[in-house]
C-alpha cells in the first residue's frame, strides 16, 4: 500500500473541482439507473452550471474527492464525508460510480476502505454512517465487506415506479474497522 | 371534517413561530443539550438569541422557497405561554416523507400537553401535507420521549450505535418512524 493515504489497490482519491469536475458529474446523469442508486431526488440530468453552482455552495460542509482508476487515471465516480466539523465524531459517508463501465469490479469497495481510513485513521472520528436503497444490492454487499453493520431499516421511505421501497442504515465503529482491519488482513494471508 | 381545527387542542395550540416574541426562552432551552440538538443539529451548545432567530429565518426561507420545512411554536392554549416548537423538514414530496421534530422546553410541561401537540403535529403530516411517513430522531436516553412517540404510533426502525455522547459515554441514536396507515390504525385504537 502507498504511503499515500489517498491512494488503494485500484483507485486514488482526488479532491474535487466543482469547475472541472462538473462536466463529469453532467456526463454520469444522464444515466437514470445510475441516479436512482445515487440520490433519492428526482433523476435528473443537471446541466454543469447548476452542478458547479451546488457542489461550490455546498463545499465548505463534506470532504469531497474525485474517484480516479489508477490503471488509467480516469475519472470513475465521487465519494463524501459530510457533516464533518470540529469536534464530531460521527459523519455521514456518500458515494458513486458514475463510470458504469466498472462496476462490479471491486473500484467501489476500494473507495470506501480508503475514505474508512482517512476518517477513522486521519480524521479520528468515533463512527461513520451511511444509508442505502434496498433495491441496491450490490452497494450493500460492498459495504458489508468493508465492516459496515445494518442497523435497521426505514419503512417505505422511497417511493419510485409506484413502488415503496425501504431505506436501509448501515454503520461503522472506529473500533469495528480496526477488528476488520485484522481480519482482513488474516484472510488475506 | 374541514371545520376541525388543525391547530387547536384541547391544551395545546400550533401557533405561527414568532421569533422576536419567543427567541429568548428558547435560548434560555437550548442550555438543555435535548432541545439545542432540535433547534440546531450543527450546535450541541446553547444558542444565542440572535442565532435562535437567525435559524427560524432560514425555516421560513424554506418554507417560501421550496415548501420544505413547516415550523409552529407550541402554545399553551388557556395562557398562551410558549411551552416549545416543532416542525416537518426535509420533505421529500415526490416520495411522501419527511422529518418531524418536536420538543417541549417549558420546564412545566405536562404529559397532555406534550401528547396532544405531538398528535397535532402528526395529524397535519399525514391529513394536511398528505405525508406517507415521519421519521423522528431520538436518543436512547430519552425514554419519556419514546413514550409519548409510541402512544401517538411511531414504532423504532433503527438503532444508530453510539451516535450520541452526552456526559462522557456514547448512547444510540433512535430513528422512530410513522407510515400513514400506522397512524389511521392508532387514531382507530
Amino acid at each position: 500500500m502507498s504511503n499515500n493515504i489517498f491512494c488503494g489497490e485500484l483507485v486514488r482519491l482526488e479532491i474535487l473541482d466543482p469547475e472541472r469536475d462538473a462536466v463529469f458529474f453532467h456526463q454520469w446523469a444522464h444515466d437514470s439507473e445510475y441516479l436512482r442508486l445515487l440520490d433519492s431526488n428526482p433523476a435528473f440530468p443537471w446541466p454543469p452550471k447548476l452542478t458547479k453552482d451546488f457542489l461550490e455552495k455546498n463545499f465548505d460542509q463534506m470532504h469531497a474527492f474525485l474517484i480516479r482508476a489508477l490503471v488509467d487515471d480516469r475519472a470513475i465516480g465521487m465519494v463524501n464525508l459530510n457533516d464533518v466539523s470540529p469536534g464530531s465524531f460521527n459523519c455521514w459517508v456518500g458515494i458513486g460510480i458514475g463510470e458504469r463501465s466498472v462496476w462490479g469490479q471491486g473500484y467501489g469497495t476500494d473507495t470506501m476502505r480508503v475514505i474508512l481510513r482517512y476518517a477513522f485513521n486521519e480524521l479520528n472520528l468515533h463512527r461513520v454512517t451511511l444509508d442505502v436503497f434496498e433495491y441496491n444490492e450490490r452497494a450493500i454487499r460492498s459495504y458489508e465487506k468493508c465492516g459496515f453493520k445494518v442497523e435497521g431499516r426505514e419503512r417505505q421511505w422511497l417511493r419510485r415506479d409506484g413502488k415503496y421501497h425501504d431505506l436501509i442504515f448501515m454503520g461503522i465503529l472506529q473500533e469495528e474497522w480496526r477488528k476488520h482491519q485484522l481480519n482482513v488482513g488474516v484472510k488475506a494471508k | 371534517m374541514i371545520a376541525q381545527s388543525l391547530f387547536v387542542g384541547e391544551y395545546t395550540r400550533l401557533a405561527p413561530i414568532d421569533p422576536d416574541r419567543d427567541a429568548a426562552a428558547e435560548s434560555t432551552w437550548t442550555h438543555n443539550p435535548d432541545y439545542a440538538r432540535r433547534i440546531s443539529r450543527q450546535n450541541y451548545r446553547p444558542l444565542a438569541v440572535f442565532e435562535i432567530k437567525k435559524i427560524y429565518g432560514d425555516m421560513l426561507k424554506r418554507l417560501d422557497e421550496y415548501a420544505a420545512c413547516y415550523p409552529f411554536a407550541i402554545r399553551r392554549r388557556a395562557d398562551d405561554v410558549l411551552l416549545g416548537s416543532c416542525r416537518i423538514e426535509n420533505i421529500q414530496w415526490s416520495h411522501g416523507n419527511a422529518l418531524l421534530s418536536h420538543y417541549l422546553g417549558h420546564p412545566g410541561a405536562k404529559v397532555e400537553e406534550w401528547l396532544e401537540s405531538l398528535q397535532l403535529i402528526t395529524a397535519y403530516a399525514f391529513g394536511e401535507l398528505g405525508l406517507n411517513r415521519l421519521t423522528f430522531l431520538i436518543c436512547e436516553n430519552e425514554k419519556e420521549l419514546a413514550g409519548y412517540l409510541g402512544k401517538v404510533g411511531f414504532i423504532p426502525e433503527v438503532r444508530q450505535r453510539e451516535m450520541h455522547y452526552r456526559d462522557g459515554q456514547y448512547f444510540d441514536g433512535i430513528r422512530y418512524g410513522i407510515l400513514y396507515q400506522d397512524w389511521i390504525a392508532a387514531r382507530r385504537d
